[in-house]
């Protein structure tokens, strides 16, 4: 994941040093919790509070992070996951759908689809959403993800299999 | 397979920054700064047990001899009330702040059949008010809370009492909303608070959940189509909230058995504790300090299977009685574990365990409410 932001080098409790942090680093997390999270601006919120949060939690704790930029996303991933395990639970469990897909209607979007991908990626069940998630946008390998949800990477493969079909089917549900 | 899937391109042109709206920003870096501050001004770690403030308007007009009677008298009464913790006369600011003190007497009964149970905030649309806990009980128990937002105190759990007209006047409010004919599953669109109304009669239970917040509808959200609130709703959603949030503005002095706020003591706790990625149960306890493990061990009742992994809250629970958990507390101490006290309970250890180093662990202690189904 690319950083277009600058890390303070140390990360204390000064409230000036937190402010430009904070500054830095808002849009970042806002903007992981908001594409990930079917473009939901209240979950979005209530995802970035929580992480900031439990960042000053840890501060306030004695934790100098080296890397505040990578901390905090690690924190933000965590809440996600967390996220994502919740809505797990609430979904009820769901068929693999029967119906053909129409491959050659999907296609590579230009920006015009990115909110449609983004409405797509939350319709996607959300234990395969993590799979695509952490592979795709947060750039693990497999056999990482496997080890962060506890399970095989054969399982983790599956899973994304499973989200690619499920993304596509939603994709092309979604009003252009 | 030739060629990349176009999911993954799709996919990955998602990231990119996004800027939340200026208010959402203020208020949230408003509060992170506030939440640092006291660790900047190196606040005592273990607060009071108590936090209590004096009735307001009491007038000391007495002089001499007299007065300092009256004065020897009401110190005695201040010290033997904090420590037999009988000093509900006091007005309350927060609860119990950590675990309930010795000798305190516990809420009675100690079982409550719910009438109400709601939780609604946070929304920081149109400004953060923060989070209202509150359940109400066919015995004429309020057991509320109200954590964060902006101007509003944080407190732990309170307790009143209504008489059953009062429990029967807050149940016709809640009819009366329109919101509770059957189960809802309400987007916050219209600006309604996110949580959830979870409204029982003898013969039924009706969930209204609101906003997209797992946190909170996980565990009774219903499972019916989310539909975006009708303005109707959205005006019986708010008025619901305000009525909720302050009911002795509107219920009558007859509706209360006991309209002051006292501290809520719970009969129990429950204590949740869990290690880094990847430590299971028996390991985690040759982390702990023996004496906590064996406690522990013996009042496991973990209510399902957890695993421990990231970006969970990965955890077993034992209930322990309020002496068990003072027990507890002792030996957590002694063995110079960190704790912070709080209106939420009592925590040792990491704040989170999914940045928990390989031996490091979260003991946290919530108290039991009433009604089961939170144990």
């Amino acid at each position: 994941m690319e950083l277009t932001v600058r890390e303070v080098e140390a990360l204390g409790l000064d409230p000036e040093k937190f402010r430009t942090f904070y500054e830095d680093a808002l849009p970042c997390i806002y903007g992981y919790f908001l594409h990930r999270c079917g473009g939901s601006v209240p979950v979005a919120e209530d995802l970035t509070q929580e992480t900031f949060l439990a960042s000053v939690g840890e501060l306030r704790k004695g934790r100098r992070p080296d890397a505040p930029i990578p901390w905090i996303y690690g924190i933000a991933r965590h809440k996600l996951l967390d996220h994502y395990r919740k809505q797990a639970r609430a979904e009820q469990p769901l068929a693999d759908a029967e119906l053909p897909l129409d491959e050659s209607a999907f296609a590579v979007q230009d920006d015009g689809g990115r909110e449609r991908a983004i409405a797509a990626l939350a319709a996607v069940p959300a234990s395969q959403r993590t799979a695509l998630v952490l592979c795709y946008l947060d750039g693990f390998t497999a056999a990482e993800v496997g080890d962060e949800l506890g399970k095989s990477t054969a399982a983790v493969h599956s899973l994304l299999e499973r989200g690619r079909e499920s993304f596509k089917r939603a994709y092309l549900e979604v009003e252009p | 397979m030739s060629g990349v899937d176009p999911v993954v391109h799709v996919l990955a042109g998602l990231d990119r920054p996004a800027t939340p709206t200026a208010q959402f920003q203020q208020v949230l870096l408003d509060r992170l700064l506030a939440e640092l501050r006291p660790a900047a001004e190196s606040r005592p770690r273990i607060n009071r047990p108590w936090r209590v403030r004096l009735v307001p308007g009491a007038q000391w007009r007495l002089h001499g001899r007299r007065r300092i009677f009256v004065l020897a008298v009401a110190v005695l009464i201040v010290v033997v009330g904090a420590v037999s913790a009988l000093a509900v006369r006091a007005l309350v600011d927060t609860g119990i702040v950590g675990l309930a003190p010795l000798g305190a007497t516990p809420s009675s009964p100690t079982r409550g059949e719910l009438v109400l149970n709601s939780s609604l905030g946070h929304t920081m649309v149109d400004a953060d008010a923060g989070r209202l806990d509150i359940s109400v009980y066919a015995d004429g128990r309020v057991i509320w809370r109200q954590i964060g937002g902006l101007g509003f105190r944080e407190t732990g759990w309170l307790e009143r009492r209504l008489t059953p007209e009062g429990v029967a006047l807050v149940r016709a409010e809640v009819l009366a909303t329109g919101l509770v004919d059957h189960d809802l599953n309400l987007t916050t669109e219209g600006h309604i608070f996110g949580g959830y109304i979870d409204f029982r009669t003898a013969d039924r239970r009706v969930v209204v959940t609101s906003g997209e917040n797992p946190v909170l509808l996980a565990d009774v959200g219903p499972h019916v189509h989310r539909t975006k609130p009708t303005a109707e709703q959205a005006r019986a959603f708010k008025r619901l909230r305000a009525r909720l949030s302050d009911l002795a503005a509107w219920l009558p002095a007859s509706a209360w058995v006991d309209a002051e706020d006292k501290p809520f003591v719970p009969s129990g706790y429950t204590v949740c504790y869990g290690g880094a990625v990847g430590v299971g149960l028996s390991r985690l306890f040759e982390f702990l300090p023996p004496p906590a493990a064996s406690l522990l061990r013996a009042q496991e009742k973990t209510p399902q299977p957890y695993w421990n992994r990231p970006g969970t809250v990965a955890h077993w629970c034992s209930d322990l009685t309020n002496d068990e958990a003072r027990t507890l507390e002792r030996i957590l101490d002694e063995a110079g574990v960190s704790g912070v006290k709080s209106v939420y309970g009592l925590e040792y250890g990491v704040f989170d365990v999914a940045l928990a180093a390989p031996t490091e662990f979260r003991v946290g202690f919530v108290a039991n409410l009433p009604d089961d189904e939170r144990r």
